[in-house]
């Protein structure tokens, strides 16, 4: 290195050193963080309910990696409609999820939730009841009638950085009146994927898939709206499938599913300003809610 | 325009027009100081006789119209100066200038003269406060620099932002709400270093008047206060010089008369040299720096009895700079900035009741940073140029009314971002891209300051701005009305209501202020900030006026505040308008101000107990929170005192309750995007602003010593944060890892700024 830019990157340091003198750390004294329920339910119209809880932990204390998969399982939840509840129950499954210590990997982890027996419907309100150590939490939400997709229009994009780039853009109109949220999505996966027309999904021995969601942000009044989504260009790799849909969300859903996404986008970003989740959980936090998906476009390339 | 804002216009109208009817005498002039010829601001011209009386205008203008008589006794007397008596024959109009000579501060004489101390209860005006550039120059040094705006955060009402930042808040508003003029020229960025230390050099300072409330007709633009500085006009007895060496500046004055009291002129200069003292020790090749500097200069004519034109500017830039050469290749980076202020007035006296200044200014605040590598460079800029030009009149028809109306005109050119290419191939791109914006800004006003009877008086006025940008166009009706009701004659309580409006904004970047923050005008998105603004209080003082006391309470409404959406990057982001969110702040409080104003010992008690407040439907799940510059509590308490007329010592102690800001406090295990086979840990904060930082307080020490006559030094030895109190400057989050659980953890670390920092600096007069 020129030996220049070297002397320039020790007055550079001297400098650094001169300015820093003037500071100090501090540790700063905080509360004694009380852990609060977290709620986590997204719940497709025609399906049946799906409520996750875990519980939350303080900031300041040492991380909880191995236990972050710490499921709440001795909760009562309870789900009410239209002047009927139903007492939901436990179950099980496994999922593959990224390994605990930041690596490539995956591992299976098994995640317990509560659910029911009765799938939710369009236009209904839901009203959610947890208890667990003493704490109740609730919320309520209604899954809106999905909108009327207009046209999908498949598109490639020569990006500069990512190269070939496959396009979906959703056109359809905003239902007036209200605030609404929507999600598009694109999941690609490849020829060993099996398209079941009569549920609109990917069968379950799926080998390999890949999802992008796109949120609309918060809109009001009626207006068209376009929503895109990109993923690699299907034929490029081994990717050959590919579904794309879009969701109304209920309002509650969208709305901490936008917060959540910003402070994923900019969290550790000390010059952004912070995200707060916007909860619709009383007492608690996270969000239970909703979607209704509009027309499913399957596509084999 | 209401019902009520007719009637109350209609008022004004009618209350003007009794004046008319009176036949009378009018005794006028200007009100100098002796030694140096300059016009003195606010003076008191009083008849006792009558129990009546004026003050001089921001020109040292008076008129008093009373009815014929043989003769009348009348007091003239300003803040530091002997109180001057005359006996007047008043048969005919009469045009008298008065001298007045500067008492002797070092003593228990009379320094504060009666019948300007009463002002303060007298006048019909509340928040607002005249700092003199004296009481600035008492107080201890910070690195042995003065700095108005530092001097400006001891009083009740206005309090800083981080430690040692020059910016200033009042009454709960924005850095942005505050209209700062220079000779009547709009200075957008007031500050060197960051926020640090102000534009203004204190040596070519003549008067500070800072409104927090009750404002004038005549100011408009902005919610939370108008500081309005006045330079020094320039001795016209004699030539001398002052001037000074800091740790940071050294500064220079130079002023004479270029024609005996007719014509005269002021150059004041300041510059850091650190960037000079630096440099022979860079490794060769290397030129690394900042620095900045400020050139003040006035020049005035009195062209005759009836007209007077002044030409003052101020010229200030910063620049950080680093440069590296090497044989084959040089690489540059710089980024500059700074206000030009030109101003151009001329004060016509059309009869002994009329008096009028016109005025042009023009004002250009920019930004540049260069970048240059290997053959290709590149230039961002961004700025704000605005042309000026007003007319204001000042109408005495009696003794009972005050009259000033008068017009004035702003073509704003706001220049956002824009940048420019250049490269070996191609010689020079222009700024191609840049989007300027035109605006438009005018207004009328009148204002009638009136006496009802000797325990009544009030001042009432209109302001109507106008603003127009392409096709979105503002217009408003801003009423101001302030009520003086006098119990006795040291006591009387006041009542005010303003209304302000604001149509251009700063896109701040963040708590300090940085160059780059951006200036906007309203748009259909960007709409005015409105203010309403109430106020009581009590005006007393005591012990023959050498103690004044007041209590204010205020309350004030703000509508169309900015600030920027959740998760928005304050630097890169071209599209500000997509990242801003508009919502409503109301912020109240009392303010208590105890001062000592003659004798050996001098100073002030300021507190403030305040709350600051915002909406926004976007912000805090629609909930309201504290501003980021709530402080609870906020106390100042200056001390000074002269042991003869050598050496004096000065002390400040200040203490606020602690910054908001937001901070998190618990995590969450939660899916990303909603979806359950991708999860991810996220923050779960206070409510926005929810948490404080620890309280600040620092003590602050100086002592001064004065020697020579002809050639005067003053030495000051001066101790910033005394007892090295560690003040919080920001708090952010860092990873720890614990060798004994090998477990890891956050932790809040909190940086300090300014240890205790003791200072010499040498000042000298001739």
């Amino acid at each position: 290195m020129n030996k220049n830019i070297i002397s320039f990157f020790l007055w550079m340091a001297a400098s650094a050193l001169f300015f820093t003198a003037c500071q100090k750390t501090i540790h700063i004294d905080l509360n004694d963080y009380e852990k609060k329920v977290v709620v986590f339910s997204e719940n497709a119209s025609g399906r049946f309910p799906e409520i996750y809880l875990t519980e939350s932990q303080s900031y300041y204390g040492y991380l909880e990696i191995q236990n972050s998969f710490k499921f709440l399982k001795d909760a009562t939840v309870i789900l009410r409609t239209a002047g009927s509840s139903q007492t939901l129950t436990p179950a099980t499954r496994f999922d593959t999820v990224p390994d605990w210590w930041g690596g490539s990997g995956r591992d299976s982890v098994e995640v317990y939730y509560y659910t029911g027996t009765t799938p939710l419907a369009e236009g209904q309100k839901y009203e959610l009841e947890v208890v667990h150590n003493n704490r109740t939490v609730t919320s309520e939400m209604e899954i809106a009638a999905p909108v009327q997709v207009k046209s999908i229009k498949e598109e490639t994009i020569n990006d500069p950085f990512s190269g070939q780039l496959f396009q979906a853009s959703v056109i359809f109109d905003d239902a007036k009146g209200q605030k609404d949220y929507y999600r598009v999505g694109v999941i690609t996966t490849n020829s060993y994927a099996q398209w079941n027309p009569n549920t609109g999904q990917f069968d379950d021995t799926i080998y390999f898939s890949s999802t992008n969601y796109y949120m609309v942000p918060e809109v009001e009044d009626g207006q068209e709206l376009t929503a895109s989504v990109y993923n690699s260009y299907p034929g490029s790799t081994d990717i050959t499938k590919l579904k794309i849909f879009i969701q109304r969300l209920s309002y509650g859903l969208g709305n901490y599913l936008e917060s959540v996404n910003s402070q994923s986008n900019n969290g550790s970003d000390p010059f952004t300003e912070p995200t707060l989740l916007r909860s619709n959980i009383q007492n608690g936090i996270g969000a239970f809610g909703g979607y209704s998906v509009s027309d499913t476009v399957y596509r084999e390339y | 325009m209401t019902k009520k804002q007719y009637f109350l216009f209609s008022l004004l109208i009618l209350l003007a027009l009794t004046g008319f009817t009176q036949k009378n005498v009018t005794l006028s002039g200007y009100v100098k100081d002796a030694k140096t010829g300059e016009s003195l601001l606010g003076a008191t011209v009083a008849l006792p006789e009558l129990e009546s009386g004026t003050y001089t205008n921001g020109y040292g203008f008076y008129s008093l119209t009373v009815r014929e008589t043989d003769s009348l006794v009348v007091i003239f007397s300003y803040l530091g100066y002997a109180d001057k008596y005359l006996k007047v024959a008043m048969r005919s109009d009469v045009s008298l200038d008065i001298k007045m000579e500067i008492a002797d501060v070092s003593t228990d004489a009379v320094v504060i003269t009666e019948n300007k101390a009463r002002q303060n209860v007298e006048k019909p005006t509340m928040g607002v406060i005249e700092m003199s550039i004296e009481q600035v120059e008492m107080l201890p040094y910070i690195g042995g620099e003065k700095d108005l705006l530092k001097a400006l955060q001891l009083l009740p009402g206005v309090q800083g932002g981080s430690e040692a930042s020059a910016n200033f808040y009042v009454r709960g508003g924005q850095g942005d709400q505050n209209l700062i003029l220079l000779d009547e020229a709009l200075v957008y960025n007031p500050f060197h270093l960051g926020g640090y230390m102000s534009t203004f050099n204190t040596d070519g300072i003549r008067n500070v008047t800072l409104y927090k409330g009750s404002f004038p007709a005549q100011y408009g633009g902005r919610l939370s206060s108008i500081l309005d500085i006045s330079m020094k006009e320039g001795n016209n007895q004699k030539w001398a010089a002052e001037g000074g060496i800091g740790s940071v500046t050294s500064r220079i004055l130079v002023e004479g008369p270029i024609i005996k009291e007719k014509m005269s002129l002021m150059v004041s200069a300041r510059r850091t040299y650190l960037d000079l003292l630096i440099r022979p020790f860079l490794p060769k090749g290397t030129d690394v720096g900042y620095f900045f500097h400020d050139l003040n200069g006035k020049w005035n004519w009195n062209i005759s009895k009836k007209d007077r034109v002044y030409l003052s500017g101020y010229y200030g830039r910063d620049k950080l700079y680093t440069n590296l050469f090497t044989p084959t290749d040089t690489t540059k980076f710089g980024v500059y900035w700074g206000n030009k202020t030109m101003t151009a007035r001329w004060n016509h006296l059309y009869n002994d009741k009329l008096f009028s200044n016109t005025t042009f200014v023009y004002n250009d605040y920019l930004y540049n940073n260069d970048f240059t590598l290997q053959g290709f460079s590149i230039r961002l800029m961004s700025g704000i140029k605005d042309i000026n030009g007003k007319i204001d009149f000042d109408y005495f028809p009696n003794l009972r009314h005050k009259i000033k109306f008068g017009a004035n005109y702003t073509y704003h050119t706001f220049t956002p971002s824009s940048v420019k290419f250049k490269t070996s191939a191609i010689d020079s791109l222009d700024f191609t891209n840049i989007q300027q914006k035109f605006v438009h800004e005018s207004a009328v006003y009148i204002n009638d300051e009136y006496i009802f009877n000797e325990k009544l008086n009030m001042n009432l006025g209109f302001r109507a701005p106008f603003f127009v940008y392409k096709k979105t166009q503002y217009f408003g009706l801003e009423p101001r009305f302030t009520l003086n009701y006098i119990l006795d004659k040291n006591t009387s309580i006041k009542g005010s209501y303003t209304m302000m409006k604001q149509f251009v904004t700063q896109i701040s970047s963040s708590s300090i202020s940085l160059p780059f923050d951006l200036w906007v005008p309203a748009t259909d998105t960007v709409k005015p900030q409105t203010a309403h603004q109430g106020a009581i209080g009590l005006f007393k003082n005591f012990f023959e006026d050498k103690y004044e006391a007041s209590f204010e309470a205020y309350y004030k409404y703000m509508t169309n505040q900015v600030d920027y959406k959740e998760g928005t990057n304050f630097f890169f982001n071209s599209n500000y308008q997509g990242a801003l969110v508009f919502g409503n702040g109301w912020s109240y409080g009392g303010e208590f101000y105890l001062r000592k104003r003659s004798g050996r010992f001098t100073g002030w008690l300021s507190y403030t107990l305040a709350w600051s407040r915002r909406q926004f439907d976007d912000l805090n799940d629609g909930k309201p929170f504290a501003f980021k510059y709530d402080r609870r509590h906020n106390l100042s308490l200056v001390a000074i005192y002269n042991f003869n007329k050598r050496w004096s010592f000065s002390s400040v102690f200040v203490y606020q309750t602690g910054s908001a800001l937001t901070l998190p406090e618990g995590r969450l295990f939660v899916p990303v995007y909603g979806w359950t086979n991708n999860y991810s840990w996220y923050n779960d904060y206070t409510e926005k602003n929810g948490y404080r930082l620890k309280a600040y307080n620092r003590l602050d020490i100086g002592l001064r010593y004065k020697a020579g006559k002809k050639l005067r030094s003053e030495i000051h030895i001066d101790i910033y944060n005394v007892y090295n109190r560690r003040n919080p400057f920001f708090v952010y989050m860092t990873q720890e890892r614990d060798s004994r659980s090998n477990g890891t953890k956050f932790v809040a670390k909190q940086i300090s700024l300014l240890p205790v920092i003791p200072s010499v600096s040498y000042n000298f007069s001739f």
